[in-house]
């Protein structure tokens, strides 16, 4: 079941989604196009790179709003009729949009590097670009002795990390929010801001702990010692993970327990 | 005939406000229910409790001798009282769906009922009538072979061409077994299809019966004795 | 002939009179096979169980009989069917006479009054 809600969120997104990764390649090309036949357009590169940048976050944007938007309608709104009705799990509902989210988010992210590549490239600047990204990469690789695919694994979970947390801190204010009988918009804007509050308290907390496992109050974030970077990455990352679960709990708990379709 | 559908004090209330607050009900399979009322009595609210759209603030709802979940869910064959399928999808779309998730859904019966009002399988849905689209709804809620049948106002607001349309569909193919429940305030259109009635106002249960009895025992239609309760 | 079914009487009594109706006006032949219950009560708009509930009662009535597993016949007896349809008669004729009676007709006067009524034919046209 959880497969084919899987490929119903994508078929839903879908319609969204390709068409602007259409646009975005389709104007990186055609930019291509503009540079090899030499045509001076009356607009200034400044616009174009203005525009293309705007139209990226655009599409980042974009892609969080669709992301949070589907679960309101789709689960908390009216279209939660018929997903509410479908004999299978909560949490599967919740994940199927969770991964669907993620995943066009990495789909964003992908497709913007694609075009910046095909920008670069049509400039002739892609390998050295390239070039220069490799040579930074190796010289860290070999001043801290680190293993490339070990990292390269970590900054992937990272961002999986950090947009499953981004997600799911929206959905559980979604689902507070949802607890209310009247106004449950706002109610999910004020759960969000609690949420948020919360977390900063926390992260307040972990950061004296810190000062005090490593000793000399908050020197430790200016400590140019990669071992310290690591460790704190690695406990963020555990951070927003434990968060991201209870979130989902949450979530999960109002959804099954304690919806209310009105 | 085994219980379908049990309820033991069951309320919904929203703050102090009660919207339901009905007690204890059985409901025995092979029979058709009409859950009358005026608006906003509580029809609706009984519908979504026992489909799981709503949280029921004290008692408990058993369906097939489980409680409200995702296992109900899957004998339970709802139609709202709005367009509630997705606008995007096709019809050959919506059938998919239907396939995909519930496993009690006769795709065969569909497809013909489908083409017996000759519905285009490719014709999106936005690019449907309203009556259309009620249509479809009722013809994928009718081809599961559930257990428990709720139906909200199936025949509110459509001419009588298509209300005819609609009973004779909801007769000919609702499993033998289960129990239909049709909640409804057009009452006169719809109790010569009923076995029992249940009169609810203001969330409570006012008058509950059987159709034929009333008729032997007081010589009046339901919708005569329903105007002499609801009188105002 | 149409399923019309009235508000005052229980839905099943009038089921029986108006399946008898078409038995007799050969809607329904001798010897035919009936629709299902669900097809029955889909036509009629009505309630299966309702329409079980009168063909059972016109099942004891002779009318029709079951075979089993393949479904519900009108009796092949002709003179039984025409049996009912007297019956009826009968019955209507009766309730009919009443009525005169309460109007203050004696039975010649009412035997008058349809002869002359037939033989003008007007009336009894439709």
């Amino acid at each position: 079941m959880l497969g084919k809600l899987i490929k119903y969120e994508f078929k839903s997104t879908m319609r969204i989604f390709l068409p602007i990764y259409g646009v975005i390649i389709g104007f990186s090309l055609i930019q291509v196009l503009l540079d090899l036949f030499n045509i001076k357009m009356i607009f200034s590169d400044g616009i174009l790179v203005t525009t293309y940048v705007l139209l990226i976050i655009g599409t980042l944007v974009l892609t969080l709003i669709v992301g949070i938007q589907r679960f309101f309608k789709n689960i908390l709104g009216t279209e939660g009729y018929l997903m509410n009705t479908l004999p299978v799990k909560s949490w599967k509902l919740i994940f199927s949009k969770l991964f669907t989210s993620v995943s066009w988010f990495f789909g964003t992210v992908l497709i913007t590097l694609s075009a910046l590549s095909i920008q670069l490239a049509s400039r002739g600047m892609l390998q050295d670009t390239w070039e220069n990204i490799e040579l930074l990469w190796n010289s860290l690789m070999l001043q801290y002795s680190w293993n490339s695919g070990l990292l390269i694994g970590k900054i992937v979970m990272m961002i999986v990390i950090y947009a499953c947390y981004g997600f799911l801190m929206v959905y559980c204010a979604m689902a507070i929010g949802h607890l209310f009988n009247s106004n449950r918009i706002i109610s999910s804007f004020i759960a969000y801001i609690g949420l948020y509050f919360i977390v900063q308290v926390i992260s307040v907390v972990v950061l004296v702990g810190y000062a005090f496992v490593f000793g000399g109050g908050i020197d430790f974030l200016t400590n140019s010692n990669p071992d310290v970077a690591f460790t704190l990455i690695n406990n963020q990352m555990i951070e927003m993970g434990l968060l991201a679960v209870i979130y989902y709990l949450v979530t999960n708990y109002i959804v099954k327990k304690r919806l209310n379709l009105e | 005939m085994e219980t379908v559908l049990e309820i033991k004090g069951l309320k919904k209330s929203y703050g102090k406000k009660a919207a339901l607050d009905i007690g204890n009900l059985e409901f025995k399979g092979g029979k058709i229910i009409g859950l009358l009322g005026p608006n906003g009595s509580g029809k609706t609210t009984f519908i979504k409790l026992v489909s799981g759209l709503l949280t029921p603030t004290l008692g408990e709802i058993k369906v097939g001798g489980m409680l409200v979940g995702a296992d109900t869910k899957s004998i339970v064959s709802y139609l709202p009282d709005a367009n509630y399928l997705f606008d995007w999808m096709k019809t050959k779309d919506v059938i998919a769906f239907f396939k995909d998730f519930y496993k009690d859904f006769d795709e065969g019966l569909a497809l013909s009922m489908l083409s017996n009002l000759g519905i285009d399988l490719k014709q999106s849905l936005k690019s449907m009538s309203k009556g259309t689209k009620e249509k479809v709804q009722l013809i994928l809620v009718m081809s599961r072979r559930a257990k428990l049948y709720l139906l909200d106002e199936p025949i509110g607001g459509v001419d009588p061409a298509a209300r005819d349309y609609i009973l004779k569909t909801i007769i000919s193919n609702y499993n033998e077994e289960a129990v239909v429940v049709i909640a409804t305030h057009l009452i006169g259109d719809v109790e010569n299809i009923l076995d029992d009635f249940i009169f609810i106002d203001e969330g409570k249960v006012v008058l509950a019966g059987s159709v034929d009895e009333v008729r032997e025992e007081k010589g009046k239609s339901i919708d005569n004795l329903f105007r002499e309760v609801f009188k105002c | 002939m149409s399923w019309d079914i009235k508000d005052d009487r229980p839905v099943y009594a009038q089921l029986v009179e108006i399946i008898g109706q078409m038995i007799i006006k050969n809607i329904f032949p001798p010897d035919s096979k009936l629709p299902s219950v669900r097809d029955l009560a889909a036509l009629a708009e009505v309630n299966p169980n309702t329409m079980q509930k009168a063909l059972v009662e016109l099942e004891s009535e002779g009318l029709i009989s079951s075979v089993r597993t393949t479904g519900k016949y009108v009796t092949d007896n002709v003179e039984l069917i025409k049996g009912y349809k007297r019956k009826i008669a009968v019955r209507e004729l009766g309730r009919f006479i009443n009525k005169m009676k309460d109007l203050d007709f004696t039975m010649e006067e009412i035997k008058d009054l349809v002869d002359k009524e037939v033989n003008n034919g007007n009336s009894f046209r439709n």
